[in-house]
């Protein structure tokens, strides 16, 4: 996978630094190739960050085609790598045909790529936004594929209100699209439920997302609400409360995640270049284990960010996120009361980003992350145990046209 | 008395301390926009952006909207501010977050000025913006801005 990766970057570096991107025979091809370093003083986060590692890229090629004045086709062709999650192994990101019947109303049929909240279209390229990672509490990359896209179709439109005031919006309905194993959903189950998934059976994603344009110039509020329900298999996990129910570990069993709902609330203020952006994150499920143990996950999120363009060539940012496995529980008493650290309930960072721009084509960027809590860090990566506060530093370089 | 002269002189200061274009919209007045021959002759400020953000895409006769982009140095940024309310960073990460998830297609960009009357003569229902001073060439507009 090295070797694709630098014939990549060569392929890339090769093209002219102005052009933004190929058209052979009226089909566009634009593409992106961004790789990472991470290192942490304490907790490994994604991946060994206690070492420092190179273990997080991406990778995406896109090819589309305006076939007639309103129907458009095209694909993106994705891979990544971020610790467990991705491993570059190549997928379909999306493949999509857009038939844009009217301004306010187009359907697209095939794999689409959903709207979620303000930056999800960002998170898988890293030059579309201000810093490396996007605030957790809301983009957690381990969740990423249960609303990233879905098989299916949906509509979408631009609703002008009133003289002043506009609506987008975005509805998919669809099978989710989640791999077992490199998708990350896993890992996040994993760490709190006592279960190790061998298997999710894709199921169905309802996805809404409006975005409200205000009156009011540079104020965006948007709105993103998902539901669905997955089924894994699974094996137990050496568990107090499994062996109560006399349940042994790896004993095969189902796992549910009924009426899982996601909502996201997004709200930004563009004034010139500057940029506010505040993000309110909410999780819910009944988790059913063997269909008898039940567990009510109820987690939330959220973040406050600025950014700010000083020259054409670099861009700072900051933000403040907080996030929670169990809002009832945000002191983790829960945790306390099996003998574990309180600071597993929750994550708060703040972060500091820098971004340089070279020329159209290349992208630079350095943060740091202080971290308190470890909410969003998982056992499996720390084996030797978890501490309370931590400090991340990251630096990508991304090359796209 | 003594408020309203010190009230007065906090106002001079800080109309004098802002940076002279930030609430100045008079870049726009040194932009035309301009059609091909069977476009509407006039367009709202809001229609404009609603175009070059790709949202409308639609003439109100329901015929077909297209545009392209006069990538001139000067002319770029001072449209964008002015009409569609973006820097160019921030209108290019636009495109291009429609390009990278499927919802888009990049608008094309032309660096010379007569590569753009071109376009918009050729193109039934193209439209584009140009720095204002001669514009010469056949089935091509101005379009007033209401």
């Amino acid at each position: 996978m090295k070797r694709i990766c630098i014939l990549f970057t060569v392929l890339m570096s090769v093209m002219t630094e102005t052009a933004y991107s190929f058209d052979i025979n009226k089909t566009d091809i634009h593409g992106f190739v961004s790789q990472g370093f991470m290192v942490s003083d304490r907790n490994n986060y994604y991946t060994e960050t206690e070492d420092g590692s190179f273990q997080f890229n991406e990778m995406g090629i896109n090819f589309s085609n305006q076939i007639t004045e309103r129907l458009r086709v095209g694909v993106q062709f994705f891979a990544r790598d971020l610790g467990k999650i991705g491993n570059n192994e190549p997928a379909v990101d999306w493949a999509v045909a857009d038939y844009r019947w009217q301004d306010w109303l187009g359907l697209r049929a095939g794999r689409i790529k959903n709207r979620y909240g303000f930056y999800g279209y960002t998170r898988d390229a890293d030059m579309l936004r201000t810093s490396i990672l996007l605030p957790q509490s809301v983009y957690f990359e381990s969740l990423r594929e249960s609303t990233n896209s879905l098989d299916g179709a949906g509509i979408y439109g631009y609703v002008p209100v009133g003289d002043s005031d506009s609506i987008d919006y975005q509805i998919n309905y669809g099978k989710q699209v989640i791999d077992t194993k490199v998708g990350g959903v896993d890992d996040f189950i994993e760490n709190h439920i006592p279960v190790d998934i061998t298997d999710f059976e894709s199921q169905e994603l309802l996805l809404i997302s409006v975005e409200w344009n205000t009156r009011i110039k540079g104020l965006r509020l948007g709105g993103t609400m998902a539901f669905s329900e997955f089924e894994a298999d699974a094996l137990t996990t050496s568990n107090p409360i499994l062996r109560a129910y006399g349940i042994p570990p790896n004993m095969n069993v189902s796992f549910d995640a009924n009426d899982a709902e996601v909502t996201v609330f997004s709200a930004q203020y563009v004034w010139n270049d500057l940029v506010f952006d505040a993000e309110y994150f909410g999780f819910k499920a009944d988790a059913v284990i063997a269909e008898a143990i039940g567990q009510k996950i109820d987690g939330e999120g959220y973040y406050a960010g600025i950014s700010y363009r000083f020259a054409e060539w670099f861009e700072a940012g900051a933000y403040y996120s907080e996030a929670y496995f169990d809002k009832s529980d945000k002191e983790g008493k829960g945790y306390e009361m099996m003998g574990k650290p309180n600071y597993l309930a929750w994550q708060k960072e703040f972060v500091l980003s820098t971004r340089f721009d070279i020329g159209e084509n290349w992208t630079l960027k350095a943060e740091g992350h202080f971290i308190n809590g470890a909410e969003m860090m998982f056992l499996a990566d720390n084996p030797e145990g978890l501490d309370e506060n931590s400090f991340m530093f990251a630096m990508k370089a991304t090359f796209s046209f | 008395m003594k408020h309203i002269n010190a009230v007065g002189v906090m106002l001079i200061l800080l109309t004098g301390f802002y940076p002279p274009n930030l609430f100045a919209d008079a870049d726009a007045q040194e932009i035309v926009i301009i059609g091909n021959q069977n476009t509407a002759d006039s367009v709202t400020k809001g229609e404009i952006k609603e175009i070059f953000l790709g949202k409308k895409t639609r003439w109100a006769d329901n015929t077909g909207l297209t545009f392209v982009i006069f990538k001139d140095e000067e002319t770029y940024g001072a449209f964008l501010k002015a009409y569609v309310g973006k820097t160019v960073s921030q209108y290019s990460s636009y495109w291009k977050i429609q390009v990278f998830n499927g919802t888009g297609r990049m608008p094309q960009f032309f660096q010379d000025k007569a590569q753009v009357l071109k376009f918009v003569s050729e193109t039934q229902g193209a439209v584009a913006f140009l720095s204002s001073g001669k514009i010469a060439a056949d089935r091509v507009k101005i379009l007033s801005v209401k």
